[in-house]
C-alpha cells in the first residue's frame, strides 16, 4: 500500500499549482482541496489542458475524478539551457531541456478517471506536468504529489462496500421510485502485518496525524496488480487499531471510506 | 437539484446539498434545509405566504471566502433544476438572517418580502372583489399587477369600510377569505384564484405519487356566523365558525357563508409526489388520483391548498380539499 504524504508536513509536497486553462468558476486551486467533486475545469470548449505542479520532493502523483481519456505525465527538474545575450541558434537547432522525462501516456475511461503514476524519486524541487485530453471540456477533482510512504498490501479477504446516498421510495402501487445520488466506496477489514516501526508510522505519523483528512492512497502497491479501482482518495473510518502479537511485528486493522 | 445563490461579502457564492459542476460550481455546503411550505391561512382562502424554516450551512461556505464570523444578513436565491443551471426554477428570493452557529454548522432563517404597506382607517370600499383587491394589492411595492384569470366569473361585490389602520396584505387576505378566494404572489404578479375553480389540473397514475395518501376529515362545521347572520351545515354537531363580513346584504353574506361551510367540511387528502423541475403544482390546481391499495378502489381529487417543498428528499407534499369516491 502506498500513501502520498510528507509525514513532517502532514500533507503532500505540492508547493504551487497552475493550469494552462481554467474556468473562473472552477479554479485550479480546487484540485488541492479535499473534495473530488469540487472540480477544476478548463475554459469552456478546451479539450486538452495541462496542470503544472511544483513539488518540493516526491515520487508519485495521484489525480482523481477526471473526464480525460488520456493523460501524459512529464517530470522535470526545471533546469534549462539559456543562450548568452548576443548568441542565437542556427536554423533547425533547439536547446535541450535537461532533467525532463515523460513517464508515460495513460489511457483513462473518460468519466470518474483515476490516475496514479510512480516516478523516479527526486529529493529536490521539481515539476510535474499532467496533460489531460478529454472529449468535452476537460476537468479533474483533486491532485496530490510528493513523498510516498510504502507498506505491505492489506491481506486478502479485505472487504469492499459502498454507501449509496440515492433517494428510494415506494410508489402507491408498490413500484419503486428512485433518484440516483452519489455512491461512495468503502473498504473494510483492511489488515496487515508490519514491522512495529511501520505500524507506528502508519497509525501515528499518518492516520492519527491527519485525522479525518482524506489521503491519496494506492491500496495495493504490488506492481502486477494495476486495477485503477485500487487508486483511492479516502479517509479512515475510525483511527487504525494496532495489535502487538510479537516483539518485532504488529498487526494493523483499519477501514477506509472514499470522499466525494 | 437544489441550488442556492447566497451573497456573502458582496460576492455571490454557490451552494447545494451535493456538489454540482454546472455553469457555476455549486459546492456541497448545505447540511439541512427545512421544507418550505406555501399555504393559505385558513381552509377557505386568503393570502398564501411562503413559510420558511431554517437553512443550515457547512462552515466551509465561509472559509471558502475567508469571511468569519458568518455574515449576519445575506441576500439569498433558492432555485431548483433537474438539468442545467439555465433551466433552474426560482423558488424563493429573500434574505437569510443568521440564527446562530457552532463548530459544525451555521443556521440561518429565511425571510421573504415584508409587504408592510397599510390602508388608512375609514377607507370605504364598494366595488367588485377583483377591482378592490387590485387596488389594495397593487398598492404594495412588490406587486405590480393582479391576475384574475381564475377568479370567480361574476366577481362578488365588496362593501366595507375599514376601522383603524390595517396592513394592506392582511386586509386583502381577509376579504379574499370571506369570498373563498386565495391569493399567491409569483414574481411581481398577485394571482387571485376562486377556491371553487381549478387553477389548472393534472391526473396522476399510481406511478406518480408515493404510498400512501392520507385521507382525513376535520370536525365538521355545524354553523357559520357572521354579524347577525347564521348559516347551518348538514351536520347538527361539530364546531361553530365566526367570520368577518365584507358585505352588508344578507343574500351576499349567506352565499359567502355557504361557500365557506362547503369548503370547511370537504374531505381532505395529503400525499407526496416526486419533485420535478418545471412541473411544480400550483395552488388551486386540481389533482386527480386513483388509489387501488384499499379494500375497494378509490378515485379522488383535491385542489392544492398547501404545498410543502422537501428539497432534501426531492419531494413535494400536496394537501387540499376535494372529493373521495369509489372508483
Amino acid at each position: 500500500m502506498k500513501v502520498i504524504i510528507d509525514t513532517d508536513l502532514k500533507t503532500d509536497n505540492v508547493t504551487a499549482i497552475t493550469a494552462s486553462s481554467e474556468d473562473a468558476s472552477f479554479p485550479v486551486a480546487n484540485l488541492q482541496n479535499d473534495f473530488t467533486t469540487d472540480l477544476w475545469k478548463a475554459a469552456s470548449g478546451i479539450l486538452t489542458a495541462s496542470i503544472y505542479l511544483t513539488v518540493s520532493k516526491g515520487k508519485a502523483v495521484e489525480l482523481m475524478n477526471t473526464n480525460a481519456i488520456t493523460a501524459e505525465v512529464t517530470i522535470g527538474s526545471g533546469e534549462t539551457y539559456v543562450l548568452e545575450t548576443g548568441y542565437a541558434l542556427e536554423t533547425g537547432y533547439a536547446l535541450l531541456a535537461t532533467g525532463v522525462s515523460v513517464t508515460g501516456v495513460y489511457n483513462l475511461p473518460g468519466t470518474a478517471g483515476r490516475l496514479w503514476v510512480d516516478y523516479t524519486e527526486d529529493t529536490d524541487p521539481h515539476f510535474v506536468t499532467i496533460q489531460l485530453s478529454a472529449l468535452a471540456t476537460v476537468y479533474a477533482g483533486i491532485v496530490r504529489a510528493g513523498n510516498v510512504e510504502e507498506f505491505k498490501d492489506p491481506a486478502y479477504n479485505m472487504g469492499e462496500g459502498s454507501n449509496d446516498y440515492s433517494i428510494e421510495k415506494e410508489l402507491n402501487n408498490g413500484a419503486d421510485y428512485f433518484r440516483k445520488r452519489s455512491v461512495v466506496r468503502t473498504f473494510h477489514g483492511l489488515s496487515m502485518l508490519e514491522t512495529r516501526a511501520n505500524a507506528w508510522k502508519l497509525k501515528h505519523k499518518i492516520f492519527d496525524a491527519v485525522g479525518p483528512k482524506p489521503l491519496a492512497i494506492r491500496l495495493v502497491g504490488k506492481s502486477t496488480i494495476t486495477d485503477d479501482e485500487f487508486i483511492i482518495f479516502a479517509k479512515r473510518v475510525v483511527p487504525p487499531r494496532l495489535t502487538h502479537p510479537s516483539s518485532t511485528h504488529s498487526r494493523i486493522d483499519f477501514d477506509l471510506k472514499e470522499v466525494i | 437539484m437544489l441550488l442556492v445563490d447566497i451573497t456573502i461579502d458582496s460576492v455571490v457564492r454557490y451552494a447545494s446539498v451535493q456538489g454540482y459542476a454546472l455553469t457555476h460550481n455549486y459546492r456541497p455546503r448545505i447540511i439541512a434545509f427545512d421544507a418550505p411550505m406555501l399555504a393559505i391561512p385558513s381552509d377557505h382562502g386568503g393570502f398564501a405566504r411562503m413559510q420558511y424554516g431554517k437553512i443550515v450551512f457547512n462552515p466551509l461556505l465561509f472559509s471558502d471566502c475567508s469571511v468569519w464570523p458568518p455574515q449576519i444578513s445575506c441576500p439569498i436565491t433558492i432555485k431548483y433544476t433537474d438539468t442545467t443551471e439555465a433551466a433552474a426554477e426560482t423558488v424563493f428570493i429573500g434574505t437569510a438572517h443568521l440564527d446562530g452557529f457552532n463548530r459544525e454548522s451555521i443556521s440561518y432563517s429565511l425571510y421573504g418580502p415584508s409587504y408592510d404597506e397599510t390602508v388608512a382607517s375609514a377607507t370605504a370600499y364598494n366595488d367588485t372583489l377583483n377591482v378592490i383587491l387590485n387596488t389594495i394589492l397593487t398598492g404594495i411595492a412588490e406587486i405590480d399587477a393582479i391576475d384574475t384569470t381564475y377568479a370567480r366569473a361574476s366577481s362578488p361585490n365588496v362593501t366595507y369600510t375599514t376601522s383603524g389602520i390595517q396592513l394592506a396584505i392582511e386586509l386583502a387576505s381577509a376579504i379574499a377569505q370571506f369570498y373563498s378566494h386565495l391569493i399567491y404572489v409569483s414574481g411581481t404578479t398577485a394571482y387571485l384564484v376562486d377556491l371553487k375553480l381549478d387553477n389548472g389540473s393534472r391526473t396522476l397514475t399510481e406511478f406518480q405519487f408515493f404510498a400512501s395518501p392520507n385521507y382525513w376529515y376535520k370536525p365538521p362545521v355545524s354553523l357559520a356566523r357572521c354579524a347577525t347572520f347564521i348559516r347551518s351545515s348538514s351536520y347538527p354537531y361539530g364546531q361553530e365558525l365566526s367570520v368577518t363580513a365584507y358585505h352588508t346584504t344578507e343574500a351576499n353574506i349567506n352565499t359567502a357563508l355557504d361557500d365557506i361551510i362547503a369548503l370547511e367540511n370537504a374531505p381532505r387528502l395529503n400525499f407526496g409526489i416526486p419533485m420535478i423541475a418545471g412541473n411544480f403544482p400550483a395552488l388551486g390546481e386540481k389533482v386527480t388520483l386513483p388509489d387501488t391499495a384499499h379494500v375497494d378502489d378509490l378515485s379522488s381529487w383535491i385542489r392544492a391548498r398547501k404545498l410543502r417543498y422537501d428539497f432534501i428528499n426531492d419531494m413535494v407534499n400536496i394537501e387540499g380539499e376535494g372529493a373521495v369516491a369509489a372508483a
